[in-house]
Order: structure tokens, then sequence, then C-alpha cells
């Protein structure tokens, strides 16, 4: 029997009329591992929020979801507590209690358990877990990641047969990132816990995943194996979906197509097999040698010079001795593992913290001296949670706020042209609140831009989006750099600084450690770099995007 | 920490800083009332080298010496008198009752710190959520929320300078304006991550039974030994007490200060109760000198 069944489910939001889920059929047996994929918006939370009872959303159901044959609404409270769990996005804001082993006590003591019984499963689940030495800690001392693996472990304290992840890794860093995800395969192995995951980063995913779900516009588009789905979405050539595929995989479509050879092995889903796939398809490097765009950067606009930074007198520095230069038309991608400073250094070079240590000129006039006014008109800030430039009720009065507090004899014009050009126009008299993420930080990057700054710094663009949204991101910030804006933007993504960036810079312990172009900043590394390019690194060593590979070997 | 005294059960620390609080507030003998302040003081430094008195002993201090100054100018009985302040008689009665005043307040003000140190706010919440479950949970559930939110602050307060919004310049009306508004953001902002807190606990069955309550705190053999201790030494003073030692005269006149030997044995009792908090901790440094 399986233990999920759902069968022609369809869902509106009250007060709405538009279908959010329609025609929703899906099995899924005991100890499956599933990936629900597809872009924002197409009802992929949605649908695990209507898996878990307790917090369905409110609206028109139709269709049965059954669990273990049983229609949800029969299922004793407690079951459905204990037996079907979910995980969400914000590792913050699902944590209950202030230290980890109050938090992972709290579903415990919902169910009423004594505390000898607490007492034991805590002891075998913070041992499985890795979480015995933060046991004390307070919650909010830790990172993202171990704050997730806290969610996690929580849920799965009441033994869930059925675990609901929605977009678990989309606020952390790669390397967080990928451990959770190896934890969620973990504990799908070990305690053959079904596993429905949405996500937007598919690349460890699809080699782990028995199943994959493509979901757009509100249907289930494609739902085969990893290799099926690959398949099915080439040959459908669904010009969105092959966006989310993993690089590797589209590769592998791309050359055994055009070459005709290749398909004597499987669909490489990893590294390791993009490694063995790429032995049989020998392609001409001497193309890619001269790839390397060398431009001269003749104008110097941001100059930091030796900047030292920490938070407080007893606090580590988080910047030390940097030195960095940013010329007038440039897009740099400032990267770095987790808590590196990243954002540290963009908000010095915005002006809104000042260094201890060293200087920041900004055309030779240094930061610290000018009046706020004065730098917005110079560069434009935009944090990583877009929600914290917004005060006002509408998005129109947000853009009219900046408008007034800029400098330049800002016109009407402008900001009519802005709103074009973000694709705000639908949205002017809606609440900064209720747009998507994506749609947030467009205001806040166009609410910046009003000013008509020369630089653009921008905190984690691209975290939580999807790979259309990206896309569009980038066509932006091109857009941008056309009209002579210099973009800096601190990331996590790898695959988008590789792909966009002109200019990457690795920050590591306080300072930068290496700066250059994306080929020869990538291709330099052996574990910091795209996943196409630790697969093709011995073949092809400057290639580090699906586009670099393409041309090579065509 | 949790060390010494402090590893004691929490429901014996608090039975033991109520007992010492209340024996400062019945206690008048200046013996009794100036060995508390020195037992409570010798217990902190023994036990984190006085870090939570460092920063604040002089403000201690103050209030205690305000205490000593006001009551001779405002309390005007006694027969001794030592000098007229304008038409008021500041009488010597008047000074030794503002002294033991002060003796008292001191040693309420440091037990206070002392119990801070040795019941932490999950012990205390410990303490409390047998009688109020509820409302310890909440208050653990605020307590948890409060560095979250003050990192949240700090980082809007960076983001929104650059709006113009800044809380640290321009005039008071005009600061005050802009911390409403970041306030506002707070405000917003925690609400919609409330709304996924609410899903995430009632996802995790939140109000599906009655709740249980997990803590890790059990009575052992030292536990019931200290409060034993506590019992039959606190009844020794308590009777004493009964029979007048550890009481001062002072108004109308000042009775003669002094120790019977009936008295030296009730005080060294009530010395012994002093005397628990630094015998656990100073028995845990012996151990731990000896380890080493």
């Amino acid at each position: 029997m399986a233990l999920l069944q759902i069968n022609n489910f369809n869902f509106t939001y009250a007060g709405d009329t538009k279908k959010v889920l329609s025609g929703i059929n899906l099995t899924v047996g005991q100890g499956e591992f599933i990936v629900l994929c597809g872009p924002s918006g197409s009802g992929k939370t949605t649908l695990l929020r209507n898996i878990k009872r307790e917090i369905s959303p409110a609206g028109i159901k139709t269709g049965d979801i059954l669990y273990k044959g049983m229609a949800l609404d029969e299922l004793k409270a407690e079951v459905s507590a204990k037996e079907i769990g979910m995980v969400f996005q914000e590792p913050d804001s699902q944590i209950v209690m202030d230290t980890v082993i109050h938090e992972l006590a709290f579903s415990l003591e919902n169910f009423g358990y004594a505390p000898d019984f607490i007492n034991k499963k805590l002891s075998e689940m913070a041992a499985f877990f890795g979480l015995t030495e933060y046991l004390h800690k307070p919650v909010q001392e830790l990172s993202g990641g171990q704050k997730q693996v806290i969610n996690i472990c929580s849920v799965m304290l009441t033994e869930p047969k059925l675990l609901l992840l929605d977009e678990p890794t989309s606020q952390l860093d790669p390397v967080a990132a990928r451990e959770l995800i190896s934890l969620i395969h973990q504990i799908n192995r070990e305690f053959s816990v079904t596993v429905i995951i949405s996500e937007h980063r598919l690349e460890e995913l699809f080699s782990i995943a028995d199943r994959v779900v493509y979901m757009d516009g509100s249907i289930i588009k494609y739902c085969n194996s990893p290799d099926g789905v690959s398949k099915e979405i080439m040959e459908a050539k669904d010009e969105y979906a092959v966006k989310s595929i993993p690089p590797i995989v589209r590769l592998f479509f791309s050359l055994s197509k055009e070459k005709g050879k290749g398909p004597g092995c499987g669909i490489p889903m990893s590294v390791r097999e993009g490694k063995q796939f790429m032995q049989n398809i020998r392609c001409s490097v001497n193309g890619l040698t001269d790839m390397e765009i060398k431009k001269d950067w003749v104008e110097e606009i941001i100059n930091c010079k030796d900047i030292g930074f920490r938070y407080a007198r007893e606090e580590p520095m988080v910047l030390e001795k940097l030195t960095l230069k940013i010329m007038k038309g440039e897009f740099m991608a400032i990267l770095g593992g987790n808590g590196s400073g990243k954002s540290t250094l963009l908000l010095a070079m915005a002006g809104l913290i000042t260094p201890q240590q060293g200087s920041i000129c900004v055309r030779k006039k240094n930061i610290t001296y000018m009046k706020q006014s004065e730098r917005n008109g110079i560069i434009g800030y935009v944090a990583q949670n877009p929600l914290l430039h917004f005060t006002l009720d509408t998005v129109k009065e947000e853009l009219e706020f900046a408008l007034q507090n800029s400098l330049k004899t800002g016109s009407k014009a402008k900001m009519e042209e802005l709103i074009e050009l973000f694709g705000l126009k639908d949205l002017t008299d809606r609440h900064p609140y209720d747009l998507s993420g994506g749609q947030q930080q467009n205001l806040a990057v166009a609410c910046a831009l009003i000013h008509e700054p020369e630089i653009l710094l921008i905190d984690e663009p691209t975290k939580g989006l999807d790979s259309i949204s990206k896309e569009k991101l980038a066509e932006l910030l091109k857009s941008l750099k056309g009209k002579g804006t210099s973009v800096v933007m601190a990331t996590h993504d790898i695959e988008f600084a590789a792909h966009y960036a002109e200019k990457c810079a690795m920050l590591f312990d306080g300072s930068i450690s290496d700066c250059a172009e994306p080929s020869r900043f990538f291709s330099g590394n052996y574990f910091y770099t795209t996943s196409i390019n630790r697969a093709v690194r011995d073949y092809l060593p400057h290639a580090i995007t699906y586009e670099d590979v393409i041309r090579a070997c065509l | 920490m949790n060390a010494g005294f402090s590893s004691v059960h929490p429901g014996v620390c608090f039975t033991y800083y109520t007992v010492i609080m209340a024996f400062a507030m019945i206690l008048y003998h200046p013996a009794y009332l100036a060995s508390m302040p020195i037992a409570l003081i010798t217990w902190l430094l023994l036990h984190e080298k006085g870090r939570s008195l460092s920063g604040s002993w002089h403000y201690y201090l103050l209030t205690g010496i305000a205490v000593l100054i006001i009551n001779p100018l405002i309390n005007h009985r006694g027969e001794r008198v030592l000098f007229f302040l304008g038409e008021q008689a500041v009488t010597f009665e008047a000074v030794v009752y503002g002294f033991t005043m002060m003796l008292s307040m001191l040693t309420i003000l440091i037990a206070f710190i002392c119990f801070r140190q040795a019941v932490d706010n999950h012990k205390f919440l410990y303490l409390f959520s047998s009688i109020l479950p509820k409302t310890a949970f909440l208050i653990m559930m605020s307590m948890g929320f409060v560095p979250l939110l003050t990192d949240r602050m700090k980082q809007i307060s960076i983001v929104q300078k650059a709006r113009g919004l800044d809380m640290t310049e321009g005039t008071a009306v005009k600061r005050a304006k802009d911390g409403m508004q970041i306030l506002k953001i707070l405000i917003s902002w925690s609400l919609e991550g409330a709304l996924q807190t609410a899903d995430s606990m009632k996802g995790r069955g939140y109000g599906i039974a009655k709740r249980s309550s997990y803590m890790k705190y059990r009575i052992d053999g030292r536990d019931w030994l200290i409060m034993a201790s506590i019992a039959i030494l606190s009844a020794i003073t308590s009777i004493g007490l009964y029979f007048g030692y550890g009481k001062l005269v002072i108004f109308p006149s000042l009775e003669i200060i002094s120790m019977d030997i009936t008295g030296i044995v009730f005080y060294s009792a009530f010395c012994l109760l002093l005397l628990i908090p630094i015998i656990v901790e100073g028995r845990e440094i012996l151990i731990w000198h000896c380890y080493k």
C-alpha cells in the first residue's frame, strides 16, 4: 500500500478564483525520496502544506489526499502530528525555545511524554545528528545550517514516516546546504523515512532522488526518475524547465545529441559520472585558451585600502587589512564562506559602517566624510533581506520616498522608467510585504537606483530565487552595466558568479585572497568551483560554464 | 556556570536565599547583620571571582549610604541627641537604626545577586513551571526571541541609515520618529516570522495533548543534606530570635550591645547557616586543587 496517495487534487485559496493546484495525482511509496521542483509560484509549497494537515491552508479543496489509505481529515490528531513532519525555509522563525535542548524537547513535551522518556529519546537522536556538544547553547548563537539541523532533529524525534521539507536550504550557503542534503539523504536511508523535498538547488538532489516531480503553473508537468525527467524535459524542449536541470545533465544531452556519441554510459548525475562521460567526448581544448576576455579597466571608482573592521572591541576582526579596487563599469562578485565578512564589506563600501582602520575612497573622496545624501547619489545599497528597506504601505510610496531623498533633481520620468524596467507596473498599489521575494528585491534595487548611483552594491541577490528569476536578475544587472553602473555583488552562488560576473574576489580570513576573471578564478580552485568545471577540468581546465564547454566541443 | 553551590538543586537554592532574605529583614543585631553581606560576598568571590559585583558595587554602596544618611534626617526618635540640623534633632539611635537598615538592605541586594548566580533563567523557570506551566513556557519562548530581535534591530538600523532614518542623529523628535519607523519594520518582519513559528509549533503537535515539561534537575543526596542543614540551622536561629537573640532594642534608647554564652551558641548556628554555600563551594575548589 502506498504511504501517500494524492488523487486528482485541486486547491484554490480562500477568496481567490485561480486554482493553485489542479489535477494533482501522485503516489508515494514507503521510503521514497522525492524531489519537488519547478519555478516559484508553481504550487510546491501549497502542495506540501496540504499534505500536513495541521497547517493546511484555508481554501477550497477537491479530490483527496490519503495517508496509509486514510483521508487526512480522518487521521487521529496525534498520528498526523507525529507521523508527518515538516521543516520550513526560514531557520530562525521555526525555532520556539531558547536553548537547543529545550527546542528538541519541545515536540516530545507536546505529546505529554514523561521526562525520562524524553531524556532517552534525546540522547539517541542528539547523537545521531551530532548535536550533543551544542545541547545547552542558546539557539541564536548557532549558524543557519546548524539551526536547520536542529529543526530536522526536532521533527525526527517523534519518529515520522513522512518528512516534508519546504526549500530547507534556500537560506544557507553552498557548503551548509550540501551538508544538510546529505543529512536528509542519510535519514532517508537509515530510517527509511519517506522524504518529499522542494528545492531550487538540484545538483546534489538529482543524484540521490528516486523521483523528480516538476511542477509548473499549478500542475505536475513531469514526474519520473531523475533520468526520465531529464530526458522528457530535454525532448520537450521546455525552455524554462531546461534551466532547472543540473548543467552536467544538460551538457550530456547537448553533446551526445550533437556529436552522436556518449550515450554509452548513463546520464551523468554527479561530478564523478560527469568525468567518466567526458572521457568519451574528447573535445578540442585549443578553443578555450583565448577565451579570457582581457578588458582594460581604466577608471577606478572604489578604492578600499587596508581596511580593518570589528563589531565590538572584544570581538575578532571581521575585515583585516583588506585592499580592493573596483573599476567603473565592472561587475564584481565577492565570494566567500558564511561569516567571512562579505556583507560587512558591502556595508563598509556603502559607508553605512565605518571601518576602524584604513580608508575607503569613492572617486578619490573618503566615504566616511560624505553626507548620506551625497553617498546615495554615488552608491546604491541593497541588503540581503529586502524587507529591511521598506517602511511604507505601498510600492509607489516607497519609490516616491526614495525620490524625495534624492539629491539629483530626481525626475518622475526616471521613476516610471524604473517601474517599467523592474516589472513593478501592476504592483504599484501593493504592500511591499505582499510581493514575492524576487519582486521585493527588484523594488529595493529600484529604490536604490532612483538616485542614479554609479555603483550598486547588492548582497546575496540570488538567495531563494529559482533559475528563471536568476536569469531575469542577470539581465537587469547587465542592462545596468550597459549604462555604466558598476555592480558589486556578495554571493554564495558559484554558478551565478561564474556565468555573469566579470571579476570574482575571494574573501577569506578578513582579506581578499584572490581576485581575477571568473575563468581564471575558478579554474584555479579545486573544490570551490562550478560543478561543470570539476567534471571537465582534466580536459578543459578553463571551462567553467555549460556554454564554455559547448563552445569548446562543437 | 554549573559548579559549586549553583549545581545544587534550584529548589534548595531558592529556599536558602529566601531564608537569608527573611533573616535580613527580621534580625537587628549588628554581629548578625554584618556577617551576612560578608558571607554572601565571600561566596561570590569564590564562585565567580566577584565579576557580577565588579561593575555595580558602587551603586549598591551608594544606596546603602543614602539609607544611612536619610534615616537620621527624617527619624527623630531616640534619647541621645547628637546635634541639631536647623530645628531637627539628629539622634544617636536614629543613626544606629540607619546603620542596621543599611546592612539589611545591602544583604537583600547582594542575596539577589547571589540568587541570580546560583539559579539561572532556566532553573528559575523550572521552579515555577510546576505552579505556572503556561507562563513559564511563554517566558522561555520570549527569552529565545530577545537575542533574535536585538540582532534584527541592529541590521535594520544600519540599512535604514541609507534611507535617511537614523536614531542616532538629529533632533529628539526626528530621532523618536525614525525610531518608530525602525520599530515598525522590526514588528512587521517579526510578525511574518511569527506566522511560521505558529505553523512550526502546530506541525509538531502543540496543543494536541497536555504538555509535559522536560527538565533535568534531580534532587540527590547532597541536596537533601543541604536542605536539612538549612532547615535545622534556621530553626535554631528562629528559636534564638524567639528568646531575643539577634534582636536589638534601639528605640526609645539603645540597649547595650552584648552577647552572652547562649547568644554565642545561637550566633554560631547562624554563622554555620551562612557558611553553607561557602563550604559547598570550598569543598569543590579543594577537590579540584587536589585533583591537579
